[in-house]
């Protein structure tokens, strides 16, 4: 603080007044300068796996990742489900933990021929033993 | 290119991945310069947010070069500096026209919560972000704001998320000339809300947190006074203390669904998941503020339903403010505070990686070691 109680902290209370703050009022009708459409064009390409109830795609969407394999099943079936049930994001959890499971064994797919060899080479000597 | 790639709970990778294309015609691509890893990143390393999908890239606080450009866009050229708000918003639905991008209809397809985010998993529309070589900006023309010649990217890093949410914070809890204000969490948000609690008239502010460094950092980047929690077991009747035992006028959540320092919630919300995180910092916040007081939340927390003490805040008649926050109407203002030293994002950068070593950055940060209080990638070193 200073000689005079306030404190020192450059530019304190420079935005003290409500009227020079940037986000007051909170709603305000203003079109955004650099937005030269009524309504955006549509983005193509592919239709986003989408909430239930709404009748069109947003007109841009994310395009990564779309859902494959037993996870994206799990998810298509969460977006039928309205997002105020517990049941959706639960779906969405269980997705999550199929997909890191999906891609760790997709990622060990290499190793499959190696094991296969390994198991039939210690069965044959095993036998051979045996004899 | 080169991105990071999730590709589990605290598991991030970089890989190559094919490039982003111009997917509408309002979109531009942008190479990368610097990508700060924010702490909401966390959650999604820790695999907190619902639809969060193997191979999508993380980042929402960025800068980069326009390097190719939609056929629709008018206000940018190649060549261009930009600094992006981690919200996508379109300028014209229901929700931009009355300046709440945080909230644009035309970015998520997904669900009716927000607007889509940059690198932020499908919950928010699966947009890949920036801490990759190149990223795909859609409505170019809308949210990016050209970055001042006399300014590096580093100045402006923060006035992607960082700045605007932690000055809409303060904002947001209506402080009035002579306020005690406190704030729970010292990371970047809660460090930026403490210091524009000031700039708004705050006679006294006080920052909340468990972490040596962070709330060194709080005392001397910030100004606050601090509580630290390793050594304060009821930080309720410690913050109600500050005003003579009413409590702050304004408590503002930067912790958001991670927080610690219940067993109970963390058990129920963050192991068991049954739900979307603890809500510990916001009992904290509710309990302690004044009767009339105002609670600001922009700690992230997941949908759809957390364990709330909201018998306790509707009798005390509480106020409550959150929002993500709608990045393109503060970016002006705040770059006049930058510019004149009143908020300096780059003194939060503690920390830089190449875009290779981008998981040991997660790990530092993770851990809040080494006086981790923020960390930037850099993509195209």
């Amino acid at each position: 603080m200073d000689d005079t109680g306030r404190v020192s902290v450059a530019g304190a209370g420079i935005d003290g007044a409500p009227s020079v703050r940037p986000g007051v009022p909170r709603e305000r009708r203003a079109p955004d300068p650099g937005a030269h459409w009524n309504r955006p064009e549509q983005q193509h390409d592919l239709t986003p796996l989408a909430r239930s109830g709404l009748l069109h795609a947003t007109p841009v969407f994310g395009t990564v990742a779309p859902p494959r394999a037993l996870s994206g099943a799990v998810r298509r079936l969460a977006y039928r489900v309205p997002e105020h049930r517990s049941t959706r994001w639960a779906l969405l959890l269980a997705g999550d933990k199929l997909d890191v499971l999906e891609h760790r064994l997709a990622a060990g797919v290499w190793l499959l021929p190696v094991a296969v060899a390994l198991a039939a080479g210690y069965v044959g000597v095993s036998r051979a033993l045996r004899r | 290119m080169r991105a990071l790639v999730y590709e589990g709970p605290y598991r991030v990778r970089v890989r190559d991945k094919p490039d982003p294309r111009i997917e509408h015609p309002d979109d531009v691509i942008l190479r990368v310069t610097r990508a700060a890893i924010c702490g909401s990143d966390l959650h999604l390393f820790h695999g907190m947010v619902p639809d969060t999908r193997v191979g999508t890239t993380f980042g929402h606080e960025f800068t980069g070069v326009v390097e190719e450009i939609g056929p629709s866009v008018r206000g940018v050229r190649p060549g261009d500096r930009l600094v992006v708000p981690f919200n996508i918003s379109c300028g014209t639905c229901f929700y931009c026209e009355r300046g709440l991008y945080g909230d644009c209809e035309s970015t998520n397809p997904m669900n009716d919560l927000a607007s889509g985010v940059f690198g932020y998993s499908h919950t928010t529309g699966g947009y890949d972000g920036g801490q990759a070589q190149y990223v795909r900006v859609p409505f170019a023309d809308v949210g990016p704001m050209m970055i001042p010649d006399d300014l590096e990217d580093e100045d402006v890093l923060l006035l992607s998320d960082v700045l605007p949410t932690g000055y809409q914070a303060a904002e947001m809890g209506a402080i009035r000339e002579g306020d005690v204000v406190a704030v729970l969490g010292c990371g970047p948000v809660g460090l930026v809300a403490a210091r524009s609690a000031w700039l708004l008239g705050a006679s006294r502010v006080v920052a909340v947190d468990r972490v040596e460094a962070r709330l060194r950092f709080a005392e001397r980047w910030a100004g606050a006074e601090t509580i630290d929690l390793r050594r304060e077991r009821d930080p309720i009747s410690a913050l109600k203390e500050l005003k003579g035992g009413h409590g702050p006028d304004v408590v503002i959540d930067a912790v958001g669904m991670e927080a610690s320092g219940s067993a109970w919630q963390t058990l129920i919300g963050r192991k068991l998941k049954l739900a979307p995180g603890s809500s510990i910092a916001l009992h904290w916040a509710i309990h302690s503020v004044r009767k009339g007081g105002t609670v600001s939340i922009v700690g992230v927390y997941g949908p759809p339903a957390n364990l709330v003490p909201i018998g306790v805040a509707m009798n005390k008649g509480l106020t409550f403010r959150m929002a993500q926050a709608n990045v393109k109407r503060y970016m002006p203002h705040l770059l006049e505070h930058v510019r004149a030293g009143r908020l300096d994002g780059r003194g939060l950068i503690t920390h830089r990686f190449p875009l290779e070593h981008a998981p040991d950055a997660y790990d530092l940060f993770d851990a809040k070691a080494d006086g981790c209080v923020k960390c930037v990638l850099v993509p195209n070193a």
